[in-house]
């Protein structure tokens, strides 16, 4: 019955204490919002830890929520902050997985693809890279390439869900990729 | 919007993500054999798609879905009225409506039963309290004066209070103090032996009673005065 329910309808009865309409929103969401803190910050550990602490958060501030925006933006606004607030963390415990342009981590050597090992080496160093590429992106845009990406939505849904004109959201991709092609063409030749 | 000089350009990305309609995406397509700068930013911008699709594919995908479990938090300003909802929602409701209900029943049959019982005290008050309160209503009728209280302030007095354990009074018409008509004796006897059937006599309770033992006190009395 829950599942038929809309996203609002679910918060309502939330806050009146149906604890069972909490669980279906987590269950409708959870993997979204795993992928988008995943996005984000590049990390299992850390996109776990994130999500988890947006779907508390959210349910901290159930009584918070307001009709007029949606449970999607309400949800990945919380998200978001929770992945900065994570990345901050990490950062001040100089855990941070991905690190600046100018920092010294982020020079790996590619090696040449020559055989399978080095095949399986140059894919997870390129998967690094992507990963540092992707986070340091300027967040809004790293947000809507995730929300593309990873959470797969359309770009109707992204702009609905940020409340953004779907011309804005079509840009800021656009921004977000060239700025990617970018930095993934530099990255190597800086670190070689 | 795009970095490239050409109109067609804001339909790289839709058409790269399959979100132009059929009859956009054929137009773009015929656009891109003919516009090399739209094709070699289609081709950069799909290659940076592509690492992140990769990425996304190789280490995201693999991932289950984390178990999320809210702990028992509270909903931080929830209302009173959302808290109690909270709380008699489901079955809880109708319970607690029965229970309610019950318990106003219980309260007003408690009401009741009290409500009876005062007024039967009240009646039986008001028949105890007929000498002292109604002393100016019934002058005819007047208490005697205790037995072991004789005092000549008592005998001054107009209205005498029986004392709390003192023998019933009787509804003796002889307002005179007893010590200041002792050469009335002969009379006070016929009149107090009369009393008995008067339809006033004030009683602690509406209990017909088989005999009434003050009478005898007003005969000692009596018989004291007359032995003075």
């Amino acid at each position: 019955m829950l599942i038929n329910l809309t996203d609002e309808k679910l918060v309502e009865l939330s806050v009146s204490g149906e604890s069972e309409a909490f669980g279906e929103i987590v269950r409708r969401w959870e993997r979204k919002i795993f992928a988008l803190c995943f996005g984000m910050l590049g990390r299992e550990d850390e996109a776990r830890d994130a999500a988890q602490e947006t779907f508390i958060s959210a349910y901290r501030s159930l009584s918070n929520f307001r009709g007029e925006a949606k449970v999607s933006s309400w949800l990945h606004r919380i998200a978001v902050n929770q992945c900065l607030t994570v990345k901050r963390r990490a950062k001040a415990r100089s855990e941070e997985f991905f690190n600046d342009e100018s920092g010294e981590d982020e020079k790996i050597f590619v090696a040449p693809a020559s055989g399978s090992p080095a095949r399986a080496t140059e894919q997870i160093e390129r998967l690094t890279l992507v990963r540092q590429a992707v986070g340091s992106l300027p967040v809004d845009l790293r947000q809507v390439v995730v929300m593309k990406e990873f959470e797969e939505m359309t770009f109707q849904e992204i702009s609905d869900t940020l409340e953004l004109p779907l011309s804005t959201v079509k840009s800021r991709l656009y921004t977000a990729l060239r700025q990617l092609k970018m930095k993934l063409e530099r990255l190597p030749m800086e670190i070689g | 919007m795009n970095d490239i000089n050409c109109k067609h350009s804001t339909g790289i990305v839709p058409y790269m993500y399959g979100e132009l309609a059929t009859s956009a995406a054929t137009e773009f397509e015929s656009h891109l054999l003919e516009c090399q700068m739209c094709t070699d930013e289609f081709a950069a911008l799909s290659s940076a798609r592509y690492e992140v699709y990769d990425w996304k594919k190789l280490e995201f995908d693999p991932l289950a879905t984390p178990t999320f479990e809210i702990p028992d938090v509270e909903v931080a300003g929830a209302s009173w009225i959302d808290k109690l909802r909270a709380a008699f929602s489901g079955w809880a409701m109708p319970a607690a409506a029965f229970g309610g209900l019950a318990i106003i029943v219980a309260l007003v049959a408690v009401f009741a039963v009290s409500r009876y019982e005062t007024n039967t005290t009240t009646v039986a008050k008001r028949d105890t309290n007929v000498p002292a309160n109604e002393n100016t209503n019934r002058k005819k009728v007047e208490p005697v004066p205790s037995v072991t209280t004789v005092p000549d302030t008592a005998v001054k007095s107009d209205v005498i209070v029986p004392e709390r354990n003192a023998p019933r009074p009787v509804p003796v018409k002889d307002t005179t103090p007893h010590r200041s008509v002792r050469g009335q004796q002969a009379v006070a006897p016929a009149k107090v032996r009369a009393t008995p059937t008067t339809p006033n006599v004030p009683r602690l309770n509406d209990f017909a009673e088989e005999e009434d033992s003050s009478l005898r006190l007003a005969e000692l009395f009596e018989d004291i005065d007359t032995r003075d």
